[in-house]
């Protein structure tokens, strides 16, 4: 499940953007330094590479040329309000600009907003636009365009998705004039400023929603550095490159019209695929590498491997407390201690992946790394936790108590996505070794089973997202839009912190917030974190100048093609 | 051929591929009544130490990429592979030739209406329809039994009524009528057992089609979860890893080949030995 | 002749309606909420959802929505996919070339090569080719199609990297994927012609050509095969029907985009109008070419016209 939420900071990230920024574009003049040697191709590391630095030249860009990007699953939508697929995002972020863009060093900078301030109560924010922009289709950008956009997005008939979520307190905006806009929220957030700079709250052209309503997915137009072209179903979706673009982001070195003449975006869902298409040279650069191919690209110098952790909500197995015994803390205590997380993770992406703690993500705000390692695969103490409930082994090696045998139905989703399908094979196995009888359930028709049937004991998802407010939607007994939350773990204190997260605007007192939350999920064994899923990218050395931001999305001002 | 060409293998080659076809055949009913005795491991033992290693040793078709013995799992999984063609075979020609025989002694609206719907079945080819119909029961082994069953159905049922509608008019079908035999009697007694042969050579020939749709729609992610993986499922597990793991793929591959083929050669003899003429229309 | 043909038609219209009730009926049946499992999990409030449902009209009755859908179906409207919205018709007009040029490129490999086995096989009987060549036509209706494409792809892209195993476009991309299919195609033709030769070949009158001295070249091509494959080419139809069910696994294994694709991707998604149009379509694909093949048939063969 790929649900974006707010945003956040970190000291790492921009380290890792910079070295991998940096390293696209000097690693190949480094390979030829050292050809015999066959040096694998590095993927950035903690700190940047300061001899790859000092060597970089930097290139003289290329205009023209076309590049052809992968991608590992079709976006449902361009509207950016209508969306609700992740994947669809690194489209719309070269269509389309936020109000503020958050630079490589996680700061807020100005965008399509110049300056903006907050009121006195913290609830309003006065933002204050540029007047030189532009949408695709001619017609201005101005303070009723963005007003026009929150108001859609918020708009029951619209049936907004992600972007919906990122405005949940918002309340109404006010023109002052025509490039002054004010916000008002219906109570503090810490992260609403941040999430005005991700794509889903990108700004679309009025006039083009006007003209083709619901349709205007497939007929995307904002100000964005590239315009749409075509969107050939399930095929590829093209774009080309906006003269009239002058505003791009302050930490951009190339403030004006893309290099690149056009993009166009591949929709290549196989990985052997995938894999074959930048080999053979279809795609300049590909997403989704998966781990059986990952080593070899590496060692492969004719290409360059990015590998960058994800921010958000790991993978986590959400146990289901509503029916017993998984009520009882004991019982979750025995799944955590009987399941061998660390061989599951090693093996099925054969070292490429790295294993969860917690319910966030070593790069979020907020991560509490003491949790790593805090307990360590004990099956003999997962037997015992079972026989002091009560269930003792049958004769088929079932626990059982009073005539019913011990149970656990676990939930996973079809089509199988980042190998799901075979954890829950393993974990069947681990589990049928202390005694616990799993039956697998892998339907297309998740939302029906988890939601309104209830009918699960494990169920596993994941969310991409900026801020540590995500953990809201997922954690919070009323968090997840009208539904029942997933784990049933009904605390009043984690509802409180959860809250208090929210609108909490001192980083420090924030971290706090958040750690006393993380571990109060792990030590009541709410979920069950496995992995953290990398965001990978290869590309050929022919691309340069290809950069990404903290969430994945790839951005290509000032990206070209060496001839 | 003259018959005694048909009746008589002359060639080595023929009963020596014949003796082969009985060993693997048997070899894999043994698999699916007592895969344990058969197999090297047991399939659900998944050692993560042994991930994606190729054939040799203790693994003679390597591990798979949860270190399962991948030759272990193919012996284990050949009791799906069985089953699909058995039970999808016998449900068919059932149901099939039960249509073709209301149809063919009924006659009047009563065929024209069974052979309508028959007919709508086959404006649906083969497995699309399977496709179709598993899609819509949900995934399962069962469902999958049910789709193949059901898309073979008009071919039993068109045999089964071209029987015994061409041999109602013989000689010996008069004569029996003309001796004051019911029609029901008749039917039965006479034309009936005329008109079986070639609908059991269908259904025996018919098995080796029904383990390749249902392995297919195994294949195409249509079936269901299992301990074991049936053979399309590995096969498909397998696609992902062709380039590092080849063997993965390649013997489950092997095994549904063999079969098949088996049941083919077998099933080809037969044909010879009992309907040297060709198959009725 | 003429009315031959309109006769036919008129005698499939009855199907086809049948065809649409299937298909309407097998997909109603999809167990499971279509709408809910396209939404991504937490987005969408139970408010919205039900929304939603009767904006589609799942709540109605059976026979209410059946009408719906075939009176959408006589106006040659086949619905809007319910992931993307794109219009169904749209969708099959933009992905069926590519399997048509399979199914085309497949026939022309099965018939080529199926036709020069089965006559050899005929030629050379209970010889050791034949022994040879019947056993390959066996094995080759043996071979699960999803494996042997795998086979191939192994070889001539992993292996040595030869030709591409993916894509669906330019001619590179189709030889893989038309091998595969055409193999299957060549063995049950290839066994077809023999039979076929065979029982010609036993037929008085080709004693009668060769005592005239006409050259055994002559008599096998000129005549024996002519008349060999005038029955098979009734079987032709049911070929056409096959390929075009066995292009939605290769599609699967090759990623080609053609309709085969589409259909499985949208079983799996439970995206229903695409899976109905693309099931009518096929079997409106299917009629159409059986009856093509019927009408040459008796164009063939005048033996048949004289009958009807």
């Amino acid at each position: 499940m790929s649900m974006k939420n707010k945003s956040y900071r970190t000291k790492k990230l921009p380290l890792l953007f910079l070295t991998a920024a940096l390293l696209l574009t000097a690693c190949s003049k480094d390979r030829e330094g050292s050809a015999s040697s066959g040096t694998p191709a590095s993927a950035p590391s903690s700190a940047p590479s300061s001899e790859s630095a000092s060597e970089t030249v930097p290139e003289a860009p290329v205009p023209g040329g076309a590049l052809s990007y992968g991608l590992a699953s079709s976006p449902d939508s361009l509207d950016p309000h209508v969306s609700g697929l992740d994947v669809a995002s690194r489209v719309m972020r070269n269509l389309y600009d936020s109000l503020v863009s958050l630079t490589p060093d996680n700061r807020i900078e100005p965008w399509l907003a110049t300056e903006w301030s907050l009121s006195p109560d913290n609830k309003s924010y006065t933002f204050k636009l540029r007047q030189d922009v532009k949408f695709h289709d001619g017609t201005p950008f101005d303070a009723e365009a963005v007003k026009f956009n929150f108001d859609r997005i918020v708009d029951p008939a619209t049936e907004a998705s992600i972007a919906l979520s990122y405005l949940s307190l918002y309340e109404s905006s006010e023109v002052l004039d025509p490039y002054t806009l004010r916000i008002h929220l219906k109570s503090v957030s810490a992260s609403f400023l941040r999430d005005l700079s991700l794509p889903s709250l990108g700004i679309e052209s009025p006039a083009a929603i006007r003209k083709h309503g619901k349709q205007v997915g497939r007929q995307p137009v904002g100000t964005g550095p590239f315009r749409f072209v075509k969107w050939d179903e399930n095929s590829a979706i093209e774009l080309e490159r906006n003269p009239d673009y002058a505003w791009a982001p302050g930490f951009h070195s190339n403030p004006g019209q893309p290099y690149l003449e056009r993009v166009v975006f591949r929709i290549i869902p196989e990985e052997a695929t995938r894999i074959a298409s930048l080999q053979s040279g279809q795609a300049h650069a590909i997403e989704g590498i998966p781990p059986q191919n990952v080593a070899a690209l590496k060692n492969d110098p004719a290409y360059t491997l990015i590998e960058q952790d994800s921010l958000g909500l790991p993978f986590s197995l959400f146990i289901n407390e509503r029916t017993p015994p998984w009520n009882e803390l004991k019982a979750r205590q025995a799944l955590q201690l009987a399941i061998d997380f660390d061989s599951i993770v090693q093996s099925l992406y054969l070292g490429t992946y790295k294993r969860a703690w917690s319910p966030l993500t070593p790069s979020t705000f907020g991560y509490d790394s003491s949790l790593e390692n805090a307990f360590a695969p004990d099956p003999e103490q997962a037997a015992k936790l079972l026989d002091e409930l009560g269930w003792k082994p049958g004769a088929d090696g079932i626990r059982e108590k009073d005539g019913n045998k011990l149970t656990l139905r676990y939930v996973e989703s079809l089509p199988n996505r980042e190998k799901r399908n075979e954890i829950a094979a393993i974990i069947q196995q681990q589990l049928k070794a202390v005694g616990v009888s799993v039956e697998v359930n892998l339907t297309q028709d998740v939302s029906t089973v988890v939601l309104i049937d209830k009918a699960y004991d494990l169920f596993g998802s994941s969310n991409a997202a900026l801020d540590p407010n995500s953990l809201k939607t997922f954690y919070h007994t009323d968090g997840l839009t009208g539904w029942p939350s997933l784990s049933g773990f009904d605390d009043p204190e984690l509802d409180r912190l959860l809250e208090q997260g929210e609108v909490e605007l001192d980083d420090a007192k924030r971290d706090k917030i958040y750690k006393e939350i993380q571990r109060k999920i792990i030590d009541n064994a709410v979920v069950l974190p496995l992995y953290v899923h990398p965001f990978t990218v290869a590309s050929s050395t022919q691309v340069r100048g290809l950069a990404f931001n903290a969430l994945g999305y790839p951005l290509l001002n000032e990206a070209f093609l060496e001839k | 051929m003259t018959s005694a060409e048909v009746i008589a293998p002359k060639k080595n080659l023929e009963r020596l591929l014949l003796a082969l076809s009985g060993g693997v055949l048997l070899f894999l009913i043994a698999c699916s009544i007592a895969p344990q005795w058969m197999a090297t491991a047991s399939p659900t033992d998944m050692r993560m130490d042994r991930v994606l290693l190729p054939p040799g040793g203790d693994h003679w078709f390597g591990t798979d990429n949860l270190g399962r013995d991948v030759y272990s799992v193919v012996v284990h999984g050949s009791r799906y592979s069985l089953l699909i063609g058995v039970a999808s075979v016998v449900l068919g020609c059932f149901a099939g030739t039960l249509l073709g025989l209301l149809a063919g002694y009924f006659g009047g609206i009563w065929d024209a209406i069974i052979m309508r719907v028959v007919d709508t079945l086959m404006t649906i080819p083969g497995i699309l329809l399977a496709l179709a119909i598993a899609a819509s029961l949900g995934p399962g082994m069962r469902n999958i039994v049910l789709a193949v069953a059901i898309s073979s159905v008009p071919g039993y049922a068109r045999i089964m009524r071209g029987g015994l509608l061409s041999l109602q008019n013989r000689p010996f079908a008069l004569a029996a009528r003309s001796l004051g035999a019911s029609r029901p009697r008749v039917f039965l007694l006479h034309l009936l057992p005329h008109s079986l042969p070639p609908v059991l050579l269908m259904a025996a020939l018919g098995i080796g089609s029904a383990i390749l749709a249902g392995s297919g729609l195994s294949f195409l992610g249509l079936g269901e979860w299992k301990e074991v993986p049936d053979w399309g499922a590995i096969l498909s597990q397998g696609r992902s890893y062709l380039t590092v793991a080849w063997w993965i793929s390649t013997f489950p591959g092997i095994a549904i080949t063999l079969f098949v083929l088996s049941i083919n050669l077998i099933g080809d003899r037969l044909r010879d030995v009992f309907d040297p003429a060709g198959p009725l229309e | 002749m003429i009315k031959l043909a309109a006769g036919r038609m008129l005698a499939l219209l009855p199907v086809v309606f049948g065809s649409s009730v299937l298909v309407f009926v097998i997909l109603y049946l999809i167990p499971g909420d279509s709408v809910m499992s396209r939404l991504a999990l937490g987005t969408a409030s139970p408010e919205r959802i039900a929304e939603l449902r009767g904006q589609l009209g799942l709540d109605l009755p059976l026979y209410e929505q059946f009408a719906r859908y075939f009176s959408r179906l006589l106006r040659g409207d086949l619905g809007s996919s319910m992931i993307t919205s794109e219009p169904v018709l749209d969708k099959i007009a933009a992905h069926f070339p590519a399997t048509l040029a399979l199914t085309a490129a497949s026939s022309a490999v099965a018939a080529t090569v199926g036709i020069a086995l089965g006559m050899l096989s005929a030629i050379r009987r209970n010889g050791a080719t034949d022994a040879v060549i019947r056993l390959l036509a066996l094995l080759s209706i043996s071979m699960p199609s999803f494996w042997t494409g795998i086979l191939l792809i192994l070889a001539f892209s992993v292996h040595w990297s030869w030709l591409p195993a993916t894509g669906s476009g330019g001619m590179l991309a189709l030889i893989l994927p038309a091998i595969t299919l055409g193999i299957a195609g060549a063995g049950f033709i290839a066994r077809m012609v023999r039979n076929g030769m065979l029982e010609v070949l036993k037929e008085p009158y080709i004693a009668a050509l060769r005592a005239k001295g006409l050259t055994e070249r002559t008599v096998l091509y000129r005549h024996a095969l002519r008349n060999a494959l005038i029955p098979a080419v009734t079987l032709l139809g049911m070929l056409a029907g096959e390929m075009m069910a066995g292009a939605v696994v290769i599609e699967t294994v090759f990623a080609r985009q053609g309709i085969g694709r589409v259909l499985a991707d949208a079983i799996l998604a439970k995206d229903i109008p695409v899976v109905q149009g693309v099931v009518l379509f096929s079997a409106v694909v299917y009629v159409v070419v059986n009856l093509l093949v019927d009408l040459s048939y008796s164009l063939i063969d005048p033996r048949i016209r004289r009958t009807q």
